[in-house]
């Protein structure tokens, strides 16, 4: 059996007494699109600097390409692209100079891709990087990422700062990146309709926890919103299982509930004597249910 | 190898005016180690028969001297760019990342102090003096000065007082350090390379293990606050002064202390080369003195940025905002400018420095802080090179004429004239910075302008 690209267990990180991630345990393959959810200093940005190795966990193992990732060997380096939340480039330095610079450090680097991207994101690599806008940086920052065409693609919410139509390119080429089945992309963000689109797996990070990870259908199969609808008056406790939120009126009640299953229809109906109607959420209303 | 040799190329071209220096330094460094190795003996200034002038003579003599001066300037990319590099994700991300940063660092330096090293011994090619000796002597003195020069502009890139205060006290140790040298000519060479070493493995250290130390760092910063408490503000409390950075004086003040300290100790008993112990010299004290005066004055460079959230306040107009910001700055600056009065007149009394060098030291100190306020003041938009020439020309006027009035010789009237000259040079950078605030364009001067002008 392969071994898996990032794998984590019981992984944790606290900064002096306060935890920011506990329990954390997942494994990233071949292939994965992984699109981390979760509101703002929930821990994303932790858990993708773990993976990373910029800090040591302080609970449990995280490693990357079967090496504890915090010490990553220089040669594994080459197999990771990162493009942080903020730009880290040259000002002085002129985009090709900035490319060539972050280029030599790398075996291989695929100077036709990066001349295509940026063709295609109208990216001047004459421009020096003080005159860009933000979106240029951020474009620059990912051509950055991709040009030594790594096997695991971090992105530390990468599409902030891009307008609708950056942002699409990017979206496509990510799908390019792992559409070759060779390599993985773990990417987080605030645009959920982007992750909708691009993940085949998804991670929600709340609480400091992992909270929910698995793919777009069975998270959707799972959190779903119920329209209970009866012939007289609801209890006040309706008491249903795994229940997120709930609201009721007389003899209706909309009620989200995770972990949602045939089973359980049939044995609320009976219960309530009521007439149980699902409904699938989108990905942005399950995140905001969550986080309710 | 690859990625030394592109960082090194990046530090030496990596904008066009650093292009075009080094570019000079290399033809004129090429061009006059041509000129004196194949030309006939440049013998004019001994009074002997030439085929040149005695200005031909000294253009060719000074070639390649400038040439090395502008390919040393050629690489000051070279601390801005280790540090964003250094600082950010990428030594972390980077294949082998930390070790070839460091080693475009040491390589860069070795570089430059090697042809520094051959421009010096080109002048004893046609002496009895074997070259190899200077040659050794020469790049051991430039490698440890070259070394500190950098750190000195690593630090100054760096927004913390203390890390400018660091600088500092590099500066004084990369200017005094040379001078004890040459001083002393039969002095060792193993006190310098023993320094190096040591300097080059505290620096490699600290950056290659830098991943581990900082958890550890940070930990024992936070227990130590948690046991003492966090370092608490004591400031006035105006609302200008924690806007302008100008409400705590006293680290900067105080901090003085520190480099002055180190000067006083590498100046005791320090003869000027070509000066007999007895003889009139310009005493360096006042030297050192002048370039900390100009620290409590340069913190105005960022001082157009941060008065952004002050206009939006304090409902002045922007007379009203620069006169304000004025006063702010030199009620602040007058805790430097009054450890350096007590350290000048202090230090300088145990250094023996004449009375009259210490009374007119006095105005002249002053007069470096005014300069360099109001060459601060001028910066409302990214620094450009009209700015760069004249701060540059400005300090170099300020270096020359610190030791002209630390010279016994020198009439009072000249000085006065001196410091009188420097004062309304001030006045005038008063004036011009007056009228750049009445236009103040804050999309000119955002918080990166001035990172990179600190850069």
């Amino acid at each position: 059996m392969s071994v898996p690209y990032a794998a984590a267990r019981r992984l944790g990180k606290a900064f002096y007494g306060k935890t920011v991630l506990e329990d954390v345990s997942f494994s990233v393959e071949p292939g994965d699109i992984v699109g981390v959810l979760g509101k703002n200093g929930a821990g994303k940005t932790t858990l993708l600097e773990l993976m990373l190795g910029f800090s040591p966990p302080t609970a449990g193992t995280v490693e990357v390409f079967g090496h504890p990732s915090f010490r990553l060997p220089g040669a594994e380096k080459a197999r990771l692209g990162f493009v942080p939340q903020q730009d880290e480039l040259v000002n002085q330095l002129t985009a090709a100079d900035q490319i060539g610079v972050i280029a030599s450090f790398y075996p291989r680097w695929d100077d036709e891709l990066v001349n295509a991207l940026s063709r295609t994101w109208e990216v001047d690599l004459r421009e020096r990087i003080k005159g860009m806008s933000v979106g240029q940086r951020q474009k620059l920052s990912i051509l950055l990422a991709l040009g030594h065409r790594p096997d695991l693609l971090i992105l530390d919410e990468p599409v902030a700062s891009l307008d609708p139509v950056a942002r699409r390119q990017f979206l496509e080429q990510i799908i390019d990146v792992a559409a070759d089945g060779r390599r993985a992309v773990v990417f987080s963000s605030h645009i959920v309709s982007d992750v909708e689109r691009l993940a085949n797996k998804i991670w929600i990070v709340k609480d400091h926890r992992l909270y929910w990870q698995g793919d777009f259908d069975s998270l959707k199969d799972s959190i779903v919103r119920l329209h209970i609808r009866s012939a007289r008056a609801l209890p006040d406790a309706l008491a249903v299982p795994n229940a997120l939120s709930s609201q009721r009126n007389g003899s209706t009640a909309t009620v989200v509930v995770r972990d949602w299953s045939v089973e359980l229809h049939g044995e609320l109906a009976a219960r309530l004597a009521a007439e149980v109607e699902v409904e699938p959420l989108t990905l942005e209303d399950i995140f905001l249910e969550l986080h309710r | 190898m690859k990625a030394v040799a592109r960082l090194m190329l990046a530090y030496f071209t990596g904008t066009r005016l650093l292009a075009v220096v080094t570019a000079i330094g290399v033809v004129c460094v090429a061009g006059g180690t041509s000129a004196l190795l194949y030309l006939p003996p440049l013998v004019a200034q001994n009074g002997l028969p030439s085929r040149f002038t005695l200005a031909q003579e000294t253009a060719i003599t000074m070639l390649p001297v400038a040439g090395m001066l502008c390919v040393v300037f050629g690489a000051s990319l070279m601390p801005a760019m280790l540090t964003r590099l250094a600082t950010s994700h990428y030594t972390h991300l980077l294949p082998y990342g930390r070790a070839k940063l460091l080693a475009s660092a040491l390589c860069t330096v070795a570089l430059v102090s090697a042809v520094a090293s051959a421009t010096a011994s080109l002048y004893y090619l046609r002496t009895p003096i074997p070259i190899g000796l200077v040659f050794e002597r020469a790049f051991t003195v430039s490698l440890l000065t070259y070394t500190l020069l950098y750190i000195v502009l690593w630090f100054m890139g760096r927004s913390r007082s203390i890390g400018k205060l660091v600088g500092l006290a590099a500066a004084i140790a990369a200017l005094a350090l040379p001078l004890r040298f040459f001083a002393v000519p039969s002095m060792s060479l193993v006190g310098p390379w023993i320094a190096c070493a040591l300097l080059w493995a505290a620096l490699a250290a600290g950056f290659l293990s830098a991943p581990r130390i900082a958890p550890v760092a940070a930990r024992l910063k936070h227990s130590f606050v948690e046991r003492f408490g966090a370092a608490s503000y004591r400031g006035g409390g105006r609302e200008i002064d924690f806007m302008l950075g100008t409400a705590n004086p006293w680290p900067l003040a105080l901090g003085q202390v520190v480099p002055l300290l180190i000067a006083a100790y590498f100046l005791r008993g320090y003869v000027p080369v070509g000066f007999a112990p007895n003889e009139a010299a310009p005493h360096p004290w006042l030297f050192f003195v002048t370039i900390l005066s100009v620290v409590s004055g340069a913190m105005t460079s960022v001082a157009a940025t941060r008065s952004r959230a002050l206009w939006l306040r304090g409902h002045w107009t922007r007379e009203e905002l620069f006169a304000r910001v004025e006063r702010a700055f030199w009620a602040s600056a007058c805790f430097p400018l009054g450890v350096l009065f007590v350290a000048l007149v202090a230090i300088g009394s145990y250094l023996a420095m004449p009375t009259k060098a210490l009374a007119f030291g006095l105005g002249f100190v002053s007069v470096g802080t005014a300069l360099s306020t109001y060459l601060g003041l001028l910066i409302t938009a990214a620094v450009g090179w009209r700015l760069a020439v004249l701060a540059v020309a400005t300090m170099l006027a300020l270096m020359v004429a610190s030791m002209y009035v630390a010279t016994p010789a020198t009439p009072w009237t000249t000085i006065v004239a001196l410091e009188a000259g420097l004062a309304a040079t001030a006045l005038v950078f008063r004036q011009l910075a007056a009228r750049r605030w009445r236009h103040l364009d804050w999309m000119l001067c955002r918080p990166d302008s001035t990172t990179r002008a600190a850069a």
